[in-house]
C-alpha cells in the first residue's frame, strides 16, 4: 500500500470555540496506480488531513504511512516520497518555471543529469513549453497552477497529493489537469485528490471518502456508494450523506 | 559524514543561488543595494564640492584677511606658504592683530606659538564672514599639513607619527577663556584626516544597512507573503539549510553593497585628486601610513559588520508578518544603526572593555582604532567575537521564528487557523 492514513486526528484550540477536533479518526488507504478522492464541503477537514499526511501538521493522534515511512517518526523520508499540490501555494514571481523546477529538483535530490530532460518532459506533459522561460509574475492563474503541479512532481515522487487543485481554473486548464492526473495513475502513482466538485471526483477517482465535520462518513468505489445509498449521482449521494449527519446531530 | 557535509553545503549554495537570482530581479534590491551606494555618495560629494568651488571662486574676489601673531610665525612656514599662494586668502602684516580682528579689519589671526603641537586660529564670531573664514583656513591647512608631514617623513622615515606633526584648532575670540572647549576639541577631531576615514566607515555602515534591508525582505518575508513557504517546507532537507542559504544570500548582497560603496568612494577620491592637487599629495601621504595589516584588519571589521547587519535584517524579515511591517521595523533599526557610528566620531570614544560589547558601535570603534594605529589586540578580538556571537544568535532566532515549531518534531499542538480551511 502506498499510502495509509490510520486514525488521523487533529485537535486545535481556538479562543472562541475552545478545543475542537478539526479531523477525527480519519482512516483510508490508497495503492499504486489508484486515484483516491477526499470529498467534502469547505471546512470539512480535507486540507487538515492532507497537511498531516504531508508532514506540514503533526497529528494529535494516529499516523499515516507514505510508501512505508511514518509521517510522525520519519518526516524527511516522507517528504521525499511526496509531491504536494494545493490551490493556494505561491510561486517565486521573479523566477521562471524552468528555474523553479531546477531549484526544487536539485533540493529534492533528483539525479542532476536527468533533471533538465525531466523538466522538458513535464513541460510537454502539462503543455508548458511556451512559458517555461517566462517569469512567473507574467503568467495567468492557469499557467501558475501548472507550474505548481510541475514543481510538486519534478522529483518524480511515487505519491501525489492534490488539495483542490482545480479551484479557480478555467475548463481548458482543468481538462489538462484531469488528463495529467490520469497519466499519473497510468504511470503507477498513488494519487490522493481532494475536491468539493462532485463531477470531477466522479470522473477521476477510483475510490473516494466523503468527509464532513472532520469525520469520514462514507467511503468506497462509486459503485459501492451508489449501491449503499440507492442513488445514481455522486452529488445526490454526497448531499444525502451530509444531510443524514446534520439530522443526526439535531 | 564528509559526503553529508558536502551535500549540505551544495544545498546551501543552491538556496543562496536561487535567492541571489530572485533578489537581483527585484527593483528595490537593485536600487538600494547597488544604485544608491554607487550614485548617492559621488553625486552628493561631487555636487557639494562643485558648489564649494563655485563659492570659492566668488571668495577670490574678496579674500579672507589673515594676519599671523609675531611670535611663532617661524613655526608655521608651510601654512604661510600655502596661504600666500592662494587668492582666497590675503596674508597681511599687523602690529596689533587681535585688536584689528575685533574691529573687523581682519577675519582671522593665526597663533603659531605652540606649533606644531597646536596652531590656533582666532576668529571673530561677530564677523559676517566668520564661517567662511574658518572653513577657508581649515581647508588650506590640509595642504600645509600634507607638506609638513612630507617633510617629517622625509626626515625620519615612514615610522614617524605623522598625525602629531601638524594640528590646527580654531577658537572664537568671544569664547577664549575655556568656554566651548569641547566644541573646539571636536573641530580638531573632525578635521583630522584619519578620523575622516572613520567617518567613511560610519557611512559604509549606513550603506550596508540600507543595502541589507531588501535582500532580507525578499528572502524571508516574501516566502510567507507570496505563499511559497509551505512548498519550501515540503523539501526533504533540513530547515536550517534553507535559513542558512537565505542568510548567505543576504550577506553576499550586503557585502556587494559595501563593495560598491567602496568603489564609489574610490571614484570620488579620483575625482577630487584630479580637481585638487593638494589632496593628491595628502592622500598619497596618508596611504603611506597604512600597510597590509591595516587593510586586513579593516576587511575583518567590514566582514563582521556585514554579517551582523545581515543577521539583524534576516531576523526582522523572518519575524515580520508582512512586507510592510518588515519595512516599518527596518526603518527604526536603520536609525539606530546610523546613529551609533556617528557616536564613534566624537572625541573620547575609543574601543575599550566597555565599548567592545556594544554591537555596531564596537565595529566602528574597531575601525577607528585600526586607522589611528591604536589597536589593542585583546579588545579588538573581543569585539569581533562578540559581533560574531550576536550574528549567530540572531541567525538561530531567525530559524526558530521563520519556521515556527517544526510540526514533525514537536509534540505540542499547533495553532494554525489557516490549516483548518478544508
Amino acid at each position: 500500500m502506498s499510502l495509509q492514513a490510520i486514525g488521523l486526528t487533529k485537535r486545535f484550540f481556538d479562543s472562541k470555540r475552545g478545543e475542537f477536533n478539526a479531523v477525527q479518526s480519519v482512516s483510508f488507504e490508497c495503492s499504486k496506480g489508484e486515484i483516491f478522492g477526499l470529498l467534502g464541503p469547505n471546512g470539512a477537514g480535507k486540507t487538515t488531513t492532507l497537511r498531516m499526511i504531508t508532514t506540514i501538521l503533526k497529528p494529535t493522534e494516529g499516523t499515516a504511512l507514505v510508501n512505508g515511512f511514518d509521517v510522525v517518526k520519519d518526516p524527511r523520508q516522507v517528504r521525499k516520497q511526496l509531491g504536494f499540490v494545493s490551490a493556494d501555494t505561491g510561486l517565486y514571481d521573479r523566477l521562471t518555471p524552468r528555474e523553479i523546477l531546477t531549484y526544487f529538483g536539485k533540493l529534492s535530490k533528483y539525479p542532476k543529469e536527468k533533471l533538465q530532460p525531466r523538466i522538458v518532459e513535464i513541460g510537454n506533459m502539462l503543455q508548458m513549453e511556451s512559458f517555461l522561460d517566462s517569469r512567473c509574475e507574467k503568467l495567468s492563474t492557469g499557467m501558475r497552477q501548472k507550474v505548481s503541479i510541475a514543481r510538486a512532481i519534478v522529483h518524480d515522487p511515487p505519491v501525489i497529493i492534490m488539495d483542490e487543485p482545480t479551484t479557480g481554473l478555467d475548463v481548458l486548464t482543468s481538462q489538462v489537469l484531469h488528463r495529467f492526473v490520469i497519466q499519473c495513475k497510468e504511470a503507477g502513482k498513488c494519487v490522493v485528490f481532494s475536491s468539493h466538485i462532485m463531477s470531477e471526483a466522479e470522473k477521476l477517482c477510483d475510490r473516494m471518502a466523503i468527509i464532513h465535520n472532520g469525520q469520514v462518513l462514507a467511503s468506497g468505489t462509486l459503485e459501492e456508494l451508489r449501491a449503499e445509498s440507492g442513488m445514481h449521482y455522486l452529488e445526490d449521494i454526497f448531499l444525502n450523506v451530509v444531510k443524514e449527519t446534520v439530522s443526526d446531530v439535531r | 559524514m564528509l559526503h553529508g557535509i558536502i551535500e549540505r553545503l551544495q544545498d546551501i549554495a543552491t538556496v543562496a543561488g536561487k535567492e541571489l537570482r530572485h533578489s537581483f530581479r527585484d527593483s528595490h534590491v537593485l536600487i538600494y543595494t547597488v544604485f544608491v551606494p554607487l550614485v548617492l555618495y559621488p553625486a552628493g560629494l561631487v555636487s557639494l564640492s562643485e558648489y564649494t568651488l563655485w563659492r570659492e571662486g566668488l571668495a577670490e574676489t574678496r579674500p579672507v584677511r589673515v594676519a599671523f601673531m609675531a611670535n611663532g610665525k617661524e613655526n608655521v612656514p608651510e601654512l604661510i606658504d600655502v596661504l600666500k599662494a592662494t587668492k582666497k586668502v590675503a596674508v597681511t602684516e599687523s602690529v596689533d592683530p587681535m585688536r584689528e580682528l575685533e574691529e573687523g579689519k581682519l577675519e582671522a589671526v593665526i597663533d603659531g606659538t605652540r606649533a606644531p603641537e597646536k596652531i590656533e586660529v582666532k576668529l571673530n564670531p561677530a564677523s559676517d564672514r566668520f564661517l567662511e573664514s574658518k572653513m577657508s583656513i581649515l581647508t588650506h591647512s590640509f595642504d600645509a599639513r600634507a607638506q609638513a608631514m612630507k617633510k617629517a617623513v622625509d626626515a625620519a622615515g615612514s615610522n614617524t607619527p605623522v598625525n602629531k606633526v601638524f594640528q590646527i584648532a580654531t577658537t572664537s575670540v568671544g569664547t577664549v577663556g575655556g568656554h566651548k572647549a569641547g566644541l573646539r576639541d571636536m573641530e580638531v577631531t573632525a578635521f583630522s584626516t584619519t578620523l575622516i576615514l572613520v567617518a567613511f566607515y560610519g557611512y559604509t555602515m549606513l550603506i550596508i544597512t540600507v543595502g541589507a534591508i531588501y535582500p532580507a525582505l525578499a528572502a524571508f518575508t516574501e516566502e510567507a507573503e507570496k505563499k511559497t513557504k509551505s512548498t519550501t517546507y515540503m523539501l526533504p532537507i533540513d530547515r536550517s539549510t534553507i535559513t542558512i542559504g537565505k542568510f548567505l544570500a543576504v550577506t553576499m548582497l550586503t557585502l556587494l553593497s559595501g563593495a560598491v560603496n567602496f568603489l564609489s568612494m574610490g571614484l570620488v577620491a579620483v575625482y577630487f585628486t584630479w580637481k585638487m592637487e593638494w589632496l593628491k599629495r595628502a592622500l598619497a601621504l596618508a596611504l603611506k601610513q597604512y600597510n597590509l595589516e591595516t587593510v586586513v584588519l579593516l576587511l575583518i571589521v567590514f566582514l563582521l559588520s556585514t554579517l551582523l547587519v545581515a543577521a539583524i535584517y534576516s531576523l526582522i524579515a523572518a519575524s515580520a508578518k508582512s512586507f510592510k511591517e518588515a519595512q516599518n521595523i527596518s526603518s527604526l533599526i536603520l536609525m539606530v544603526v546610523t546613529i551609533l557610528p556617528m557616536v564613534a566620531l566624537f572625541p573620547g570614544w575609543a574601543l575599550d572593555m566597555k565599548t567592545a560589547f556594544i554591537p555596531i558601535l564596537n565595529m566602528v570603534l574597531a575601525a577607528k582604532s585600526v586607522v589611528t594605529d591604536s589597536v589593542n589586540p585583546l579588545i579588538f578580538c573581543l569585539a569581533c567575537l562578540e559581533n560574531l556571537l550576536i550574528a549567530a544568535v540572531l541567525l538561530y532566532m531567525s530559524q526558530i521564528i521563520f519556521w515556527g515549531k517544526d510540526p514533525a518534531s514537536s509534540s505540542a499542538e499547533q495553532l494554525a487557523p489557516t490549516s483548518i480551511s478544508g
